[in-house]
């Protein structure tokens, strides 16, 4: 049993650590802004000179890569570390004051995860058309992601506030913010990290297709302005695999890296429980 | 009562819903930089050339549904009266002077369609997995079966759209790429086409969605098999597939039709972007034109309707609930 | 009925083997209520289950047999050697489990449960109809309301839903019933109440009942033959009536020792210290190490059982010279 938790949690571990190189690390090293057009000839197969060759537009596919790989992940990372900040404080606000708090705060909680959230956001970042931050973009994300860890965290609160150590340390007088921070604390990092790293997957997912219809900032580099671009391209018709090949494959090795180290995560700290 | 709480909250939330994306449609061009009526009559004006009443019609028609006519309140109210009551956003501006609702209730079919098969699809076909991985949790079988869903769950809907595209369009071009249907309505040829055209489709937004069902419902059915019924259920006698059927399913299914209340928001979001990459002639394909060609009218209708449609699912699916499952049935 | 020889029961895993049940012979007889005592973790759970061929890995039987006789369709004995005895599940042998509050499904109605349990190869299975008139008539006899049949199992009381789960076990008329701590868990109205169930059923049918409990009250109650239980091997064996008053192990008596007697006042004696592991038991007697007569001779060698009288058996050592008999007063 011991194994296979851990080689969920290792290959996921694994893959992501791999992009966190290819989306930290690596982009220091690249020559010149891959965004810029007609940096290098057009349209050239691998080679030693260019990992992934180049694109139609003149740029070398594989420091595009890592730059939107870079981006990518930027996005996916504020938006969570955002949503699940804002869901934690809110779910816990409602879980422990309870009553019409409660009852406001579950039902806006239950509309947000009910409407869907693609057709609004392509609404919204339509008419900043292209404008907008990267920074801005991740913000419009946060709106429709705090409600899950929200959710859970009203959950968590529910059951904890019952519990004796809780009664003990409201009784004794400590401060609400401080009984949360000391005593609820462990019990939520273990499902909280979870919920980052999927956020951080959503995230990511959401900007890839808002890029890919184009309602995303086209002048950024990410995962999903890349297969923008080489559809605008035609690189599907004119057999351009590794420029449209290369994001796809990317974003499938990290989703599937995220999701295994999330759910290897959650197997972890349930048998560390002694399920 | 109880009954008449549950349903009024529902009912509440639905209502709640469809308020927050409406108003939100009704607040989104007051982002824009500038006015964005004239903008728009600016480029229409451009690509062809209207008669001046036509101009001023269409102002005054683009006014009042982006709400700009009259105090804030009044816009807001002729804006949600239009909207709800009426179902009325105007023309489409790329496709002048067709109503958005005509284009819209031409695509509804088509995307209806799709979604409605590949969700049931996906469900029934992922829940079946799911069980008998779930029920022999100890065989090499249970831990295939689950690790191939483990890589098909995360793959976003338009990523595995766009590699079988590449795949079976291109590589090995068996499937057309994109959607287009040939002769009559009903005619076998017709047919044929939309099947060959809808296949690719379907099958990429059935995987992905099999992913999660197989994995919940596995983790559902091992939980199961170790209750009490299950063990009595053994000792009468029963036998395996009695056992699946009616203590393991009967059980498990009742969470699988909410969680289905709770997917509907991110399969629809799926098809959206499955369809446009397609070519699919759904709701999706419209919405992603209405964008690329500025087209308000339609982006304002289509979003709408989107968010009313799926609120709507989810307020039937939260509503069936309780009659499926005795323990609240009968109390 | 049942003819145990030398069973050996144990839970097998790729790292250690627990000896639940270590060598216990016993006869089950046609027609009697036998009592299986002992305290948690003896072994006597896995002993019934053994009984009834229920083996989930790791659980198997490293040795001995059981053999069970029941009458076949046409009248005649037949035998069926453990553990293939799934043929003759609920139809000749029955089990009612542990802690049965949680064994109903709770999204089926209760008289599904009743037909899903019919053997397929029973004509019954077809004729609903039928059957549900036969299932009328028995809960009736058990005083229960045809209107239970409907139920959904959270709409019944505990207590009707413990009748109901023993009129499941021998709705089929088995020869054998098997009653893992029927009344644990229960309040004292309800035990009576399933108790005096099980032995009206009893008295009726004429099937042999087995009950296993660490309840001695409940054996002193209600069965006719007791056997007790201790670290997988049976220590005492005979009528119930002769070991209350002659308990013959010391166990067995400091067993009778700890139960509260009417008009008694004073401390009850609980039996200091813990059984013994399973996984490497003790050379000698098992019981040796709390044992206050315990000699040099039991930690060296197993006893075995021997015959006290013709229907009393005992396995200790000391047994012969009466040391550990009688109860005190």
């Amino acid at each position: 049993m011991k194994r296979k938790h851990n080689s969920r949690l290792l290959a996921g571990f694994a893959l992501v650590s791999l992009f966190a190189l290819l989306g930290f690390v690596v982009p220091f090293f690249s020559p010149e802004d891959p965004r810029v057009w007609n940096t290098v000839p057009r349209n050239l197969p691998a080679s030693a000179a260019h990992l992934l060759g180049t694109t139609s537009l003149g740029q070398d596919t594989f420091w595009f890569l890592t730059w939107a790989i870079r981006n990518s992940l930027i996005i996916g990372l504020i938006t969570a570390v955002l949503a699940t900040v804002i869901g934690l404080v809110v779910g816990l606000t409602a879980g422990f004051r309870g009553g019409t708090i409660d009852r406001v705060l579950t039902l806006l909680m239950d509309s947000f995860i009910v409407i869907p959230s693609l057709p609004i956001l392509i609404l919204l970042a339509s008419l900043m058309k292209g404008r907008a931050s990267i920074i801005l973009v991740a913000g419009v994300l946060v709106i429709f992601n705090w409600p899950w860890p929200a959710r859970q965290a009203r959950a968590s609160a529910l059951s904890l506030r019952e519990r004796d150590f809780v009664h003990t340390a409201w009784f004794s007088g400590e401060s609400p913010l401080k009984i949360t921070m000391r005593e609820l604390l462990p019990f939520i990092s273990s499902w909280a990290l979870g919920n980052l790293i999927n956020t951080v997957l959503v995230a990511v997912a959401t900007e890839g297709a808002l890029a890919v219809i184009g309602v995303s900032n086209q002048a950024q580099a990410t995962l999903g302005t890349m297969i923008f671009w080489a559809m605008q391209h035609q690189a599907l018709l004119a057999e351009r695999w590794l420029w449209i090949g290369s994001p796809v494959v990317a974003i499938m090795l990290l989703f599937i890296g995220l999701f295994l180290t999330q759910t290897g995560l959650s197997q972890y700290s349930a048998t560390k429980r002694g399920r | 009562m109880r009954f008449l709480v549950f349903l009024g909250s529902r009912i509440l939330t639905f209502l709640m819903v469809v308020w927050i994306g409406i108003t939100t449609a009704f607040f989104v061009p007051r982002f824009a930089p500038s006015n964005p009526v004239e903008a728009v009559l600016a480029r229409l004006d451009s690509q062809k050339s209207f008669q001046p009443e036509q101009i001023q019609a269409m102002r005054e028609s683009l006014m009042e549904l982006f709400g700009l006519k009259g105090t804030l309140l009044q816009q807001y109210g002729s804006f949600l009266k239009r909207v709800l009551v009426s179902g009325d956003f105007g023309p489409s501006l790329t496709v002048y002077p067709t109503p958005v609702s005509t284009l819209v209730a031409r695509a509804l079919p088509w995307s209806l369609g799709l979604l409605f098969c590949s969700t049931i699809i996906a469900w029934v076909l992922g829940n079946s997995i799911g069980l008998i991985a779930g029920y022999w949790k100890d065989r090499t079988i249970s831990r295939i079966l689950e690790g191939t869903a483990i890589l098909l769950y995360p793959i976003p809907y338009y990523i595995l759209a766009l590699a079988l595209i590449i795949l079976f369009a291109y590589v090995f071009p068996i499937f057309p790429f994109s959607f287009s249907a040939q002769g009559q309505p009903f005619e076998w040829a017709f047919i044929k086409s939309v099947i060959r055209g809808s296949f690719l489709p379907a099958l990429s937004m059935v995987t992905v969605g099999l992913g999660w069902w197989v994995i919940s419902m596995k983790a559902l059915a091992s939980n199961i098999m170790e209750e009490e019924y299950v063990y009595f259920a053994r000792l009468k006698g029963v036998s395996d597939g009695g056992i699946m059927r009616g203590y393991v399913l009967r059980n498990a299914l009742l969470p699988q039709v909410t969680m289905l209340a709770l997917q509907l928001g991110g399969m629809f979001s799926g098809a959206l972007l499955t369809e446009y990459l397609f070519g699919y002639p759904g709701v999706g394909t419209l919405i992603a034109q209405a964008v690329l060609g500025s087209d308000y009218n339609m982006i304002l209708g289509t979003i709408s309707f989107s968010i009313i449609a799926v609120a709507g699912a989810t307020l039937i699916i939260d509503l069936a609930y309780p009659f499926l499952d005795p323990r609240i049935r009968y109390r | 009925m049942q003819a145990i020889r030398d069973l050996q029961a144990h839970y097998v895993t790729p790292t250690v083997t627990v000896r639940a049940v270590d060598g216990v012979s016993l006869d089950v007889r046609e027609g009697e209520i036998l009592g299986i005592a002992g305290e948690s973790g003896c072994g006597k759970s896995t002993l019934v289950k053994a009984m009834y061929g229920y083996l989930p890995t790791p659980l198997t039987i490293a040795g001995g047999s059981i053999s069970t006789t029941v009458r076949g369709p046409d009248g005649k004995p037949v035998t069926i050697e453990s553990p293939d005895m799934r043929s003759i599940w609920w139809k000749h042998i029955s089990y009612i489990p542990q802690g049965s509050m949680s064994v109903l499904n709770p999204v089926v109605r209760v008289e599904n449960q009743f037909y899903d349990a019919v053997p397929k190869s029973d004509p019954r299975r077809r004729d609903r109809k039928a059957l549900r008139e036969q299932l009328v008539q028995y809960l009736r006899e058990l005083d229960l309301p045809a209107t239970v049949l409907k139920a959904y199992p959270h709409q019944l009381s505990g207590g009707m839903r413990q009748r109901v789960i023993v009129a499941l076990a021998t709705f089929l008329h088995p020869q054998l019933v098997l009653a893992d701590e029927p009344t644990t868990a229960l309040d004292v109205v309800v035990q009576r109440g399933i108790l005096a169930m099980l032995t009206r059923l009893q008295k009726k049918m004429g099937n042999t009942l087995v009950i296993v409990s660490h309840d001695m009250g409940v054996h002193y109650q209600v069965t006719h033959r007791m056997a007790i239980m201790y670290a997988g091997k049976i220590v005492e064996l005979g009528p119930t009536e002769q070991v209350f008053t002659n308990p013959r192990h010391p166990y067995t008596a400091m067993l009778i020792r700890s139960l509260p007697r009417v008009g008694q006042a004073g401390l009850r004696e609980g039996i200091p210290g813990s059984p013994p592991s399973l996984i490497t038991p003790p050379e000698g007697c098992r019981f040796a190490e709390r044992c206050p007569h315990a000699t040099a001779l039991c930690r060296e060698r197993v006893p075995d059982l021997i015959d006290v009288n013709e229907t009393h058996q005992v396995a200790c050592h000391l047994a012969p010279a009466g040391i550990a008999g009688g109860l005190a007063e």
